[in-house]
C-alpha cells in the first residue's frame, strides 16, 4: 500500500514556519517550496494555507515582515524571526521533542 | 504579548486595513505567478500551469478569508456586512426607523439634560475651583432648647482663628460672608448695585484659584487675620471686562465702594463666581476686614457676628471625621454658660466643599434628585420598552425573512447578530441625535437660563448617557431578535401569523399593560403642566396699552445698610421729588407691594365664636398716594391713601369695587369697618380695617389681573393702604407726559446726575417689561409644553407599537376576513376601536392619579391655585390624549385594511405546497379546507377556539362585514380556495 501523505498535525505548520525561518529570511514563495522539499513530501500541504499562518505568526509578533526585490527583480515580502519567535521556537521545539518521545515510548512498547 | 500591545497591533492592523489587505492580494498573486512560472519550466502550456499553480495553492478565496481571520479582520467584516443590511433594511423601512431614532432621540436628550443638570448643581466643583478631595466645607447648626429644631449658623472671628490654629488638622482654613455693595468706577455707567464676598486674605490661596491678572489679598501675620490694612478688592473677569476692557486694564485703578475708595488688586481667574456653587455669583470680593468700614458697621461686628462661612484645605492625614470632631468642639466651647444652661446646644459637620449642608432641606434636595433621576431612568426605560415593541412587531412582520434564512442554514447566532446589529444601529443613530439635541439645549440653557453653575456640557456625561443608551440599546434589541429566531421554521414558513399569535401572546398582553400604565400616568403629569400653564398664562396679564407706554418702571438699590437704615430710603424719596420736578414727567410714585394676607369677616357677622362664617381672604397692599391715579385706576368712591394714613390707627384702606360689591352689594361702603381676625397659624393681630375709598377694579395695575374670577377661579381682592408705608423703596413707577420710550435714556442720565450713589439696575417702561414677561411666560410654557409633548409622544408610540404588533400577528385572520367580505375599513375601524379601548381604559386609570397630582402639586406649591375648573382640564388633556392616541392607532389600523387577501393566502400557499397550483389540476386536500373552514366556524360562532377566537368573536359584533360574511362562511369554504387559486393563476 503506497504512502498517503499524511494530514498536518494542528499548530505544527507554525513550527515548521518558525524553523525554516530560524536558517534565514524567505518570501513565502520559497517557504512553501522548502517545505515541500524538506519534508520529502510526505506533509501535505496546500501552498496557499502558508500564508494565513504568517499572517498570524506576524500578528502575534513572533515573525517580522520587510517588502525586498528578489534577485529576478520581483517585488516579494521577506519574513524573518524575531527575538520573541526565537524563543517561541525554543520552547515549541522543546515541547515537541518531549511529546514525541513520550508518544514514541508508548508506541515501542505496543 | 501583554494586552496593551495587542490593543496597538490590532488597532493599527485597523488602520492600515486596506494596506494590509492590498499586500495580501499582491503577495499571493505573486506567488501564484512564480508556481505557474515553474510549472512553464517544466513544460506545462500557460493555462495549464496557472491551473496547477492554483491546485497547489488551493482555494484561494477561502485562504484569504482565512488570512483575514489571522489578522483580526473578520469580525470587523461582519459587523461591516450586517450594518450595511441593516442600513439597507431600514431604508426600506423608513417609517419604522425614524419612530424608532426619533424617540431614542428624545429619550436620550431628556435624560441627558437632567443629568447635566444634577451634575452641574451637585458633583462638579463650581466653575474654576479645581476638584480637590482635601477641600471641605465647615457647617454649624445650633439648636435653642432641646426641642427646637436645629438651625443653620455660620462662625465667628474667634471660632476661625481657633479652628485655624489647628494646622494638623486645616492645612488651610479660609472664610467669606456675602453681601450687596455699591461700586461707583466714577465712568459714565453710573453706580451699580453688586454681590460681593468678603474674604480672608487667603481666601483664593486655599481655594487654588489663580488671578486673570494682578495679585489676590495679601496674607497678613498669619492665614486667616481680620487685621490686614489694606482697603482692596479682587474684580471678578466680567466685572473687570465690563468696567476696564481687560483684566490687566483694571489693576492699580480705584473705584468708590459704598463711597468709600478702594483699590483694584486683582482679577479673579474668568469664570470664577466663588468658592461654592451659587445662584448670586460674587462680582467682586473684598478683605472681610474692611467691612466694617464699608457697611459702617461697629468694629466689632467681626467677633461677634456668627455669619462666616468657612472652608479649608485638610492638612495631609487628616480626615474629615478628625475635622468633624474638632469643629464640634470649638463651637461647643464658645457656646456662653447662659446658654447651655437654657439647653441650647450645637452641632458641627465638616462635609466635602461641594456637599450640601447637613439637615431637613438636605434631605429633601437628595428626595428631589433621586425623584429627579427617577424621571430620568424612567423616561429612558419607556423610550426602549417602546423602541423594543415597535421591533417586535417589525420582527413579526419579518418571521418569513427570518424563517427563510434560517431554513438556508444561516446560524441562530449570526441572525441574532443581524438583529442585534440592527437595534445598535438605531440605537447609536438615536443617542448621537438625542446627544446633539442636548448639547443644543444645554448651551442654550447655560448662555440664557442657569447661572453660577456649570452647565457647559461635559463630555463624561456625554460618554455616559450614550454609554447607557447603547447598553439598553442592546439589551432591548436582544428581547426581540430572540423572539424573532425562536421557533420552528416550519411553523413560521406555513404561516406568518399564528406562530407569532401564540407565541407573543403574553408579549402583546404585556406591551398592553404596559401601554395603559404609560397613559395613565402621562395624564396626571399633562394635567399638572397644563394647570401650572394656565396659570402661567393668567399671571400674564397685558396692562392698557395707553397706560404702559407712557410709564417707566425702574429698579434702584438704595445703600440700605444695617448702619444706615434710613439713608437709603432718604435717597430715594428724594429722587422721587427731583423726578417728579422734571417737565417731560407727569408723576413719580413708588411702587406698591403686598405685604400680608387676611382674611376679613364680612360685616354683620360676629367676629368670634362663628364656625360658619369663612373669612374672605384680602391681599393687603402698601401704596403710597398718587399711585392710582399714575396707572389711570379711578378711584369710584372715598379718597386715594393718604400720607397722614401712615400712622393712623386701624388702618384705613381703599378697597377694590369687586370687594364693595360682593360685601356690601348697591351700598355705599366708605366709613365701613371690617373686622380682620389673626388668620390661624399666621401670628397676626387682630385689626380692624376702615374703608376710606373703592378703586375701579375692573381696570389693570400693575399688581396683577383685575380680577381672576373672570378666570373661573377665586377671586383675588386687593386692599390698599398707606399704612406704615409698605411700598417698595426699590421700585419707582414714572408717569411721562408724551410716550415713555424715548424719556428712558434721558430719566438715567438724570438719576446719575442727581444721585450718583444710587444704582438703577433696569430701566425700561411698562410696555418693554411687559413684552420681557410674556417672553418669559412663553418660554416657561414652552418648556412644560415641551415635557407634556414628550410624555404624550411616548405613550403614543407605545400605542402604536401594541396594534402595529396586533395587526401584523393577525394579517392572515384580515387575508381572510376580507376575503369572506369584510369590508376593509370595517378591519381598521375594529382595531382603531382596540387601541382606542386600551387608551380609554388608560385614562380612566389615570383619572384618579391625575386628581392626585393636583393634590400633590398644591401642597408642594408647585401651582398655588387651579385657575380653571379641574374638570375642565382634565377633559381638553383627556381629549387630547386621545386624539393623539386615535391618531398613533389609525396607521397601523389602516395598513390592516391595506391588507390583501392573496398576500395571506400566498402565505398560506407556501405553506401547504401550493394550493393554488393544485388547484388546476386537483381539488383542495381535505385538511387544509378542514382548517379553514374551522377558523371560519371559529369566526361564525364567536367560540374562543384557537388563535383566531376571541378578536374574531369580538369582531363579530363589531364589524358588520364579517358578520355578514361568517353567516356564509360555511358555503364559502370553496371560493377561498378557488380565490386564491384565480389570484396564484393570474401571477
Amino acid at each position: 500500500m503506497a504512502h498517503t501523505p499524511l494530514a498536518l498535525l494542528q499548530g505544527t505548520l507554525d513550527l515548521i514556519v518558525l524553523q525554516l525561518l530560524r536558517a534565514e529570511p524567505t518570501n513565502g514563495y520559497d517557504l512553501s517550496l522548502r517545505i515541500q522539499a524538506t519534508s520529502r513530501d510526505v506533509l501535505q500541504v496546500n501552498a496557499g494555507s502558508l500564508y494565513p499562518a504568517l499572517y498570524r505568526l506576524e500578528e502575534r509578533g513572533l515573525i517580522a515582515s520587510t517588502w525586498q526585490e528578489t534577485p529576478k527583480g520581483r517585488r516579494a515580502k521577506v519574513y524573518s524571526l524575531t527575538p520573541a519567535g526565537r524563543k517561541q521556537l525554543a520552547a515549541a521545539r522543546a515541547d515537541w521533542q518531549r511529546f514525541a518521545g513520550a508518544l514514541g515510548a508508548i508506541l515501542g512498547t505496543a | 504579548m501583554n494586552p496593551a500591545t495587542w490593543m496597538m497591533r490590532r488597532v493599527r492592523g485597523l488602520l492600515r486595513r486596506r494596506a494590509l489587505e492590498r499586500e495580501m492580494q499582491e503577495e499571493m498573486a505573486g506567488h501564484l505567478e512564480q508556481a505557474a512560472e515553474r510549472f512553464r519550466a517544466r513544460g506545462l502550456p500557460a493555462d495549464q500551469a496557472r491551473e496547477a499553480a492554483r491546485r497547489e495553492f488551493g482555494n484561494v478565496a477561502l485562504l484569504q478569508e482565512e488570512a483575514r481571520e489571522a489578522r483580526g479582520f473578520r469580525w470587523l467584516h461582519d459587523i461591516g456586512a450586517d450594518l450595511r443590511f441593516a442600513v439597507r433594511h431600514f431604508r426600506r423601512h423608513t417609517a419604522t426607523a425614524v419612530l424608532i431614532v426619533a424617540v431614542l432621540a428624545l429619550g436620550t436628550a431628556a435624560n441627558t439634560i437632567i443629568f447635566s443638570m444634577l451634575q452641574a448643581n451637585f458633583f462638579r466643583p463650581a466653575p474654576a475651583v479645581p476638584a480637590d478631595p482635601a477641600h471641605v466645607r465647615l457647617w454649624a447648626e445650633e439648636r435653642a432648647t432641646p426641642t427646637a429644631r436645629f438651625t443653620p449658623r455660620g462662625f465667628t472671628f474667634p471660632e476661625l482663628q481657633a479652628l485655624a490654629g489647628r494646622r494638623a488638622v486645616f492645612h488651610d482654613l479660609a472664610a467669606w460672608t456675602d453681601d450687596d455693595v455699591i461700586l461707583d468706577a466714577g465712568d459714565s455707567t453710573g453706580a451699580r448695585s453688586l454681590h460681593a464676598q468678603f474674604v480672608t486674605p487667603n481666601y483664593f490661596t486655599t481655594l487654588g484659584v489663580p488671578v486673570a491678572a494682578g495679585r489676590s489679598f495679601l496674607p497678613g501675620t498669619s492665614g486667616a487675620t481680620a487685621d490686614a490694612p489694606e482697603l482692596a478688592a479682587v474684580l471678578s473677569t466680567p466685572l473687570a471686562a465690563l468696567l476696564y476692557g481687560t483684566p490687566s486694564a483694571a489693576v492699580g485703578r480705584t473705584v468708590r465702594i459704598n463711597e468709600v475708595t478702594v483699590l483694584v488688586v486683582g482679577v479673579a481667574a474668568p469664570r470664577f463666581q466663588g468658592a461654592i456653587r451659587n445662584m448670586d455669583d460674587a462680582a467682586l470680593w473684598l478683605p472681610v476686614s474692611a467691612r466694617a468700614e464699608l457697611a459702617r458697621l461697629s468694629p466689632s461686628w467681626l467677633s461677634d457676628a456668627a455669619v462666616l462661612a468657612l472652608f479649608a484645605r485638610l492638612a495631609p492625614g487628616a480626615s474629615r471625621a478628625q475635622a468633624t470632631a474638632l469643629t464640634q468642639q470649638v463651637v461647643t466651647a464658645t457656646l456662653p454658660d447662659s446658654a447651655t444652661r437654657v439647653g441650647m446646644t450645637r452641632r458641627a459637620e465638616v462635609l466635602a466643599l461641594q456637599a450640601l449642608p447637613p439637615g431637613e432641606e438636605t434631605s429633601e434636595m437628595a428626595l428631589a434628585v433621586s425623584f429627579v433621576t427617577l424621571i430620568g431612568v424612567v423616561i429612558l426605560l419607556v423610550a426602549w420598552m417602546n423602541v423594543s415593541s415597535l421591533m417586535v412587531a417589525a420582527a413579526v412582520g419579518r418571521r418569513h425573512e427570518i424563517a427563510v434564512r434560517l431554513s438556508l442554514g444561516a446560524s441562530r447566532w449570526r441572525l441574532l447578530r443581524q438583529l442585534l446589529a440592527e437595534s445598535t444601529l438605531l440605537a447609536l443613530t438615536g443617542s448621537a441625535l438625542g446627544l446633539l439635541l442636548a448639547w443644543w439645549e444645554l448651551s442654550y440653557m447655560a448662555r440664557t437660563e442657569v447661572e453660577g453653575v456649570d452647565l457647559a456640557p461635559d463630555l463624561g456625561t456625554f460618554a455616559f448617557v450614550a454609554g447607557m443608551a447603547l447598553a439598553t440599546g442592546i439589551l432591548f434589541g436582544l428581547s426581540p431578535a430572540l423572539h424573532a429566531t425562536r421557533g420552528a421554521v416550519a411553523n413560521a414558513l406555513r404561516d406568518s401569523g399564528a406562530g407569532a399569535g401564540t407565541a407573543s401572546g403574553g408579549r402583546a398582553r404585556l406591551q398592553r399593560g404596559f401601554v395603559v400604565a404609560q397613559i395613565a400616568l402621562s395624564q396626571p403629569l399633562l394635567v399638572l403642566l397644563a394647570t401650572m400653564l394656565s396659570l402661567v398664562l393668567a399671571g400674564y396679564q397685558p396692562l392698557t396699552p395707553a397706560m404702559s407706554r407712557h410709564v417707566i418702571t425702574a429698579d434702584v438699590r438704595p445703600l440700605a445698610t444695617a448702619g444706615a437704615p434710613g439713608q437709603g430710603q432718604e435717597a430715594v424719596d428724594s429722587l422721587l421729588r427731583r423726578i417728579a420736578e422734571r417737565p417731560d414727567v407727569v408723576s413719580a410714585v413708588p411702587e406698591a407691594r403686598g405685604f400680608a394676607l387676611r382674611g376679613i369677616v364680612p360685616p354683620g357677622t360676629p367676629v368670634q365664636g362663628t364656625a360658619g362664617a369663612r373669612p374672605t381672604i384680602v391681599h393687603l397692599e402698601g401704596a403710597a398716594p398718587g399711585w392710582f391715579a399714575l396707572l389711570d385706576v379711578p378711584i369710584v368712591l372715598g379718597r386715594d391713601v393718604a400720607l397722614a394714613d401712615s400712622l393712623a390707627e386701624g388702618p384705613p384702606v381703599v378697597i377694590g369695587s369687586d370687594l364693595a360689591r360682593a360685601l356690601w352689594g348697591g351700598t355705599n361702603p366708605v366709613g365701613q369697618v371690617l373686622a380682620s381676625p389673626p388668620l390661624p397659624g399666621s401670628g397676626q393681630d387682630s385689626v380692624r380695617l376702615t374703608v376710606v375709598g373703592v378703586y375701579d377694579a375692573t381696570r389693570p395695575t400693575t399688581r396683577g389681573a383685575p380680577s381672576a374670577a373672570a378666570m373661573g377661579g377665586t377671586p383675588t381682592y386687593r386692599v390698599y393702604t398707606a399704612h406704615g408705608q409698605q411700598w417698595r423703596r426699590d421700585r419707582l413707577l414714572v408717569r411721562t407726559r408724551g410716550p415713555a420710550a424715548p424719556v428712558v435714556p434721558e430719566l438715567q442720565r438724570f438719576v446719575r446726575t442727581v444721585a450718583p450713589s444710587l444704582p438703577v439696575s433696569s430701566m425700561l417702561t411698562l410696555a418693554q417689561a411687559d413684552a420681557e414677561q410674556s417672553r418669559e411666560a412663553f418660554r416657561v410654557a414652552l418648556l412644560a409644553g415641551a415635557g407634556g409633548v414628550l410624555a404624550l409622544l411616548l405613550a403614543s408610540l407605545g400605542l402604536y407599537g401594541v396594534v402595529s404588533l396586533a395587526v401584523r400577528q393577525r394579517t392572515r385572520e384580515i387575508g381572510i376576513r376580507i376575503a369572506v367580505g369584510a369590508v376593509p375599513m370595517a378591519v381598521a375601524r375594529m382595531f382603531l376601536a382596540s387601541g382606542v379601548r386600551v387608551s380609554a381604559l388608560a385614562l380612566l386609570l389615570g383619572l384618579p392619579l391625575s386628581i392626585a397630582a393636583l393634590k400633590f402639586g398644591l401642597a408642594q406649591g408647585l401651582i398655588f391655585a387651579i385657575p380653571v375648573n379641574p374638570y375642565l382640564i382634565g377633559g381638553v388633556i383627556a381629549a387630547l390624549q386621545l386624539g393623539v392616541a386615535s391618531a398613533a392607532t389609525w396607521i397601523p389600523a389602516r395598513r390592516a385594511a391595506r391588507v390583501a387577501p392573496a398576500t395571506t393566502l400566498r402565505v398560506d400557499e407556501r405553506a401547504g405546497g401550493g394550493v393554488g397550483r393544485r388547484s388546476q389540476g386537483e381539488p383542495p386536500r381535505a385538511p387544509e379546507l378542514a382548517e379553514a373552514s374551522r377558523e371560519l366556524a371559529a369566526a361564525n360562532a364567536g367560540g374562543g377556539v384557537s388563535r383566531a377566537g376571541g378578536a374574531l368573536s369580538r369582531a363579530g359584533e363589531t364589524v358588520p362585514g364579517s358578520g355578514e360574511g361568517g353567516r356564509r362562511a360555511a358555503g364559502l369554504v370553496g371560493r377561498v380556495a378557488g380565490v386564491g387559486g384565480a389570484r396564484a393563476v393570474e401571477r
